[in-house]
C-alpha cells in the first residue's frame, strides 16, 4: 500500500515539471499589506421581524473583521446585489470583482418554531469563484451578538488559517477615583468593549494583574489590602466563586497560570528576595523553580509546558530569562538596553511579548524564544501589560498618558496591535482601564 | 497486509465515533453568573452544502473577452521553423515537450523559444529547498536583467531591447511593471503574520493571450506539496497568491509586440522577504 503510493507520488513529482515549458520565472517578494477587500452584505431575512437583528448582527460582525487590520469591508451602497441574493445561491462573482471584493460574506437569519433564530453563512472566494466554507448556528435570539462574533471567527479561520479572537473577552482593572485614592476594581468585557460588568466591588482591596486560565472561565489576580499583603485569588468567573491561592509567608505576586490552567506560576517575595514557584492547583503543592538572591518575576510558561520565561536582574539590569520547566537551563535571551519586563509566552509558542523601558520610553515588544528576531511593535510615555489573543496573532496592552501639572489627566486605555506592528487601536472601555487579559474562545 | 489496514480504519473510525459521541457532551452549555449563551453549532450537511445551490448558470464572464478567439498576432521575427511543432520535437538542445496542457489559444505553431536568461525548472523533485534555490537562482538571473537592460525611461528600455533582439526576453522595465502590479494585487497582510511565512512559497503557471487576459485559471505548481503538508497557512498562501495572479488580469500594460516575451510565466510568491518590513 504505502510503495504504490509512493510509486503514484513518483510518477506525479516526476511527471508535474515536464508540463512547464518555457516560462519566464519572476520572484514575487513584495505585495501590498493593505486590508484585504471583503464584502458583507447585511444578513438576508424573510420576516421583517428580524430586520433590525439582521443589521446589527451584520455590524457587529463587520467590525470584527474591520478591527483586525487584516479585512477591509467594502461600503455597503457600492455592492450591486442581485435579486437572487440568498445564502444558498451562487453569487454573481463578476459584480463583486468589480468593487474589488476578494471576498464575499452571505448570511441568512430564519427564525426557527422554537423561538430561536438560525444564523447561516457562507464565505466565497470571488477570484476562484469557488466557496471557501460555509457555517450555521441555531440560538436564542437575544444571544445574536455572539453568534456574529461565531461567524466571524469562522470567517477569520477561514481566511487566515488562524483560529479566530472574537468570540472571549477581555478582564481588565477597571480605575475611577482621584489619583490618591484610586478604586481599582475587575471587570469583564466581550472582545469589542461590548457588555461591560463588574467583577469585584474594589471597596476592601485593590484588584491587579488578572490573568486568564487559558483553559476556563477563571482566572487569578492579585488583591492589594490596606493591612496586609498582597495574595494572589482564584476567581471563577461562571460561578462568581474566589479563593486564595494559598497562605504564604511573604507577598505573592504577577501570577500567571500554566497552558493546561492546572497550575499557577507565580513570585513569592521572602527577606526582599523573590523567585519564581509553581503551584499545583489540585494538591496546592509549592514547587520552587529560581532561586538566586537577584530579583526573578514575572513567569510565563510556553505552550508546550516545557519552558517558562522570566525576567531577571541577577545580570545588573532587569533582562528576559527562559529555562526548562523544572528550573534547569536557565539562560538569558535578552541583551538590550534598558529593562525588559512581563516576558509573555504567545499561544502559539513562536514568541514572546515583553514590554521594555528604554531612555525614558516604554514599548511593547515580541521575541523569539531563542533570542532572536527582536521587534519593537508600539511605543509611547508609558505602556505594559501585554496580553495575548487566544490564536497569538494580535496582542493587548495599557497606555497611560502623562498628567498635566495640576494632577489632571493620566487616564489608562487599553489598546490593541497586531504582532507585524501594524494597526494599533484603541479598545473601547467604560472609564479608564489598565492591564487587560485575554480569555480564551469561549466554549 | 489487508487485514491489517482494515483493522486500522476500522480502528480509526471507532475513535472518530467515539469523539463525536462523547465530545458534545463534555461541553458544559449552562452558567450560573454572567452567563453566555450556548450556540448550537449545524453539522455542514444540514445546510445542504452545495447540492442546493441552484447552479446559476456559472457564467463566463461575458464582459471582459467578447471576442471568443485571440486572434495570433502576426509574429515579426521570421520564425525558423513554422511546421506543427507537437507533432515533430526538433532535436533542439533543450528539448521541450510542447505538450501545454491547458489550452492554448492558438493551436498554430509556436514560435521557438530561446531559452530566457531564466533558466528552464528542472526540478526532480518538488521540496521546498529546490524550489528555494530555484527562487535564488531566478533572483540572480533577474538582477542580470536589470544590469543589462537600464530601465529609467521607456526609450532607454526600447534602446536595450532592440539591441537584445526584438521579442526575445522579458524587458527589466517589463518585469518592473509585472513586480509593481503585483504589489498592487497581492493582499499579503494576512500570511506576513503566519509562522514562519519564509515557508509558504506558493509557484503559479500561468498563460497569457495576446490581449492580456488569462488563458486559463492559473495552476499552483506546488499544490500537491501544499495539500500533503497539512499546513494551512500554506494553502491560505496559495489562495492569496492564485487571487493575485486573477487580480491583475487582464496583463495589459505589456508591449503587445513582444507578446511572445510574457506569454507564459511562472510566479513565486515568497511571502518571506516581508516580514518585519
Amino acid at each position: 500500500m504505502p510503495r504504490l503510493l509512493t510509486i503514484l507520488l513518483t510518477i506525479f513529482v516526476v511527471s508535474a515539471p515536464l508540463s512547464a515549458g518555457a516560462k519566464v520565472t519572476i520572484d514575487i517578494t513584495q505585495g501590498n499589506v493593505d486590508p484585504m477587500p471583503i464584502a458583507v452584505p447585511d444578513f438576508l431575512g424573510a420576516d421583517d421581524a428580524t430586520s433590525e437583528l439582521r443589521h446589527d448582527l451584520t455590524k457587529v460582525l463587520m467590525n470584527d473583521l474591520d478591527r483586525s487590520g487584516l479585512f477591509k469591508v467594502i461600503d455597503q451602497r457600492a455592492y450591486i446585489m442581485g435579486d437572487d441574493m440568498g445564502v444558498n445561491v451562487r453569487p454573481t462573482f463578476p459584480n463583486w470583482r468589480l468593487i474589488n471584493a476578494q471576498v464575499l460574506i452571505v448570511g441568512e437569519v430564519v427564525e426557527l418554531d422554537d423561538g430561536r433564530i438560525q444564523v447561516s453563512t457562507r464565505i466565497w472566494d470571488i477570484y476562484a469563484d469557488e466557496q471557501i466554507g460555509a457555517v450555521a448556528f441555531k440560538t436564542p435570539a437575544d444571544n445574536w451578538r455572539r453568534a456574529a462574533h461565531k461567524v466571524a471567527d469562522f470567517a477569520y479561520k477561514a481566511l487566515t488559517g488562524e483560529s479566530g479572537y472574537f468570540d472571549t473577552r477581555i478582564v481588565f482593572v477597571h480605575e475611577t477615583g482621584p489619583k490618591e485614592k484610586r478604586i481599582k476594581r475587575l471587570m469583564i468585557m466581550d472582545q469589542d468593549g461590548a457588555n461591560p460588568v463588574p467583577l469585584t466591588d474594589g471597596l476592601n482591596y485593590q484588584a491587579l494583574t488578572p490573568r486568564f486560565s487559558p483553559t476556563q472561565q477563571q482566572i487569578t489576580y492579585m488583591a492589594l489590602f490596606d493591612n496586609r499583603p498582597g495574595q494572589v485569588y482564584l476567581f471563577n468567573i461562571e460561578t462568581g466563586e474566589q479563593e486564595q491561592l494559598g497562605t504564604f509567608r511573604g507577598m505573592t505576586f504577577a501570577p500567571r497560570f500554566s497552558p493546561d490552567g492546572r497550575q499557577v506560576l507565580l513570585s513569592v517575595e521572602r527577606h526582599g528576595n523573590s523567585d519564581v514557584f509553581k503551584m499545583d492547583l489540585a494538591t496546592r503543592r509549592l514547587t520552587r523553580l529560581t532561586d538566586h538572591p537577584a530579583i526573578d518575576v514575572s513567569p510565563s510558561m510556553s505552550p508546550d509546558g516545557r519552558r517558562i520565561s522570566f525576567t531577571s536582574d541577577r545580570g545588573g539590569s532587569q533582562q528576559i530569562y527562559v529555562m526548562n520547566a523544572d528550573g534547569s537551563k536557565q539562560k538569558r535571551i535578552t541583551f538590550g538596553e534598558g529593562r525588559y519586563q512581563t516576558p509573555v509566552w504567545s499561544p502559539r509558542g513562536d514568541l514572546i511579548a515583553f514590554t521594555r523601558q528604554y531612555r525614558g520610553r516604554f514599548y511593547i515588544g515580541v521575541i523569539r524564544p531563542d533570542g532572536t528576531g527582536e521587534r519593537l511593535l508600539t511605543e509611547s510615555y508609558l505602556e505594559e501589560g501585554p496580553t495575548w489573543a487566544p490564536n497569538g496573532r494580535v496582542l493587548m496592552f495599557y497606555r497611560q498618558t502623562p498628567s498635566r501639572r495640576n494632577g489632571k489627566g493620566g487616564g489608562a486605555s487599553l489598546w490593541s496591535v497586531d504582532l507585524t506592528g501594524r494597526n494599533v487601536r484603541l479598545v473601547r472601555t467604560p472609564g479608564d482601564a489598565s492591564d487587560p487579559a485575554w480569555s480564551p474562545l469561549l466554549p | 497486509m489487508r487485514f491489517g489496514v482494515f483493522a486500522s480504519l476500522l480502528f480509526h473510525l471507532a475513535i472518530l465515533g467515539a469523539a463525536f459521541v462523547s465530545l458534545p457532551s463534555s461541553w458544559r452549555p449552562d452558567v450560573e453568573a454572567e452567563p453566555y449563551i450556548p450556540l448550537e453549532l449545524i453539522a455542514e450537511a444540514e445546510l445542504d452544502l452545495t447540492t442546493s445551490v441552484p447552479a446559476a448558470a456559472p457564467e463566463p464572464i461575458a464582459e471582459e473577452e467578447p471576442e471568443p478567439e485571440p486572434e495570433p498576432i502576426i509574429e515579426e521575427e521570421p520564425a525558423p521553423e513554422p511546421g506543427p511543432v507537437a507533432a515533430e520535437p526538433e532535436p533542439e538542445p533543450e528539448p521541450e515537450p510542447v505538450t501545454v496542457v491547458e489550452a492554448a489559444p492558438e493551436p498554430e505553431p509556436t514560435p521557438p523559444k530561446k531559452q530566457p536568461t531564466v533558466k528552464p525548472q528542472r526540478t526532480a523533485e518538488l521540496d521546498l529547498d529546490a524550489l528555494s534555490k530555484l527562487v535564488d537562482k531566478s533572483r540572480d538571473d533577474s538582477a542580470a536583467t536589470a544590469r543589462e537592460a537600464p530601465s529609467q525611461t521607456a526609450e532607454t528600455a526600447d534602446r536595450a531591447h532592440r539591441k537584445v533582439g526584438a521579442g526575445d526576453r522579458l524587458t527589466a522595465s517589463d518585469e518592473t511593471k509585472i513586480r509593481a502590479a503585483l504589489r498592487r494585487c497581492w493582499n499579503s497582510n494576512v500570511i506576513i503574520g503566519a509562522p514562519e511565512p519564509e515557508k509558504l512559497l506558493v509557484v503559479i503557471d500561468f498563460v497569457l493571450n495576446p490581449d492580456g487576459t488569462l488563458v486559463a485559471p492559473p495552476k499552483v505548481v506546488n499544490q500537491l506539496q501544499i495539500n500533503l503538508s497539512g499546513n494551512r497557512f500554506w494553502k491560505v498562501a496559495e489562495r492569496e497568491a492564485v487571487a493575485a495572479v486573477v487580480k491583475c488580469a487582464p496583463y495589459d500594460f505589456l508591449p503587445a509586440d513582444r507578446y511572445e516575451t510574457w506569454k507564459e510565466f511562472r510566479f513565486n510568491f515568497n511571502p518571506g522577504e516581508m516580514v518585519g518590513m
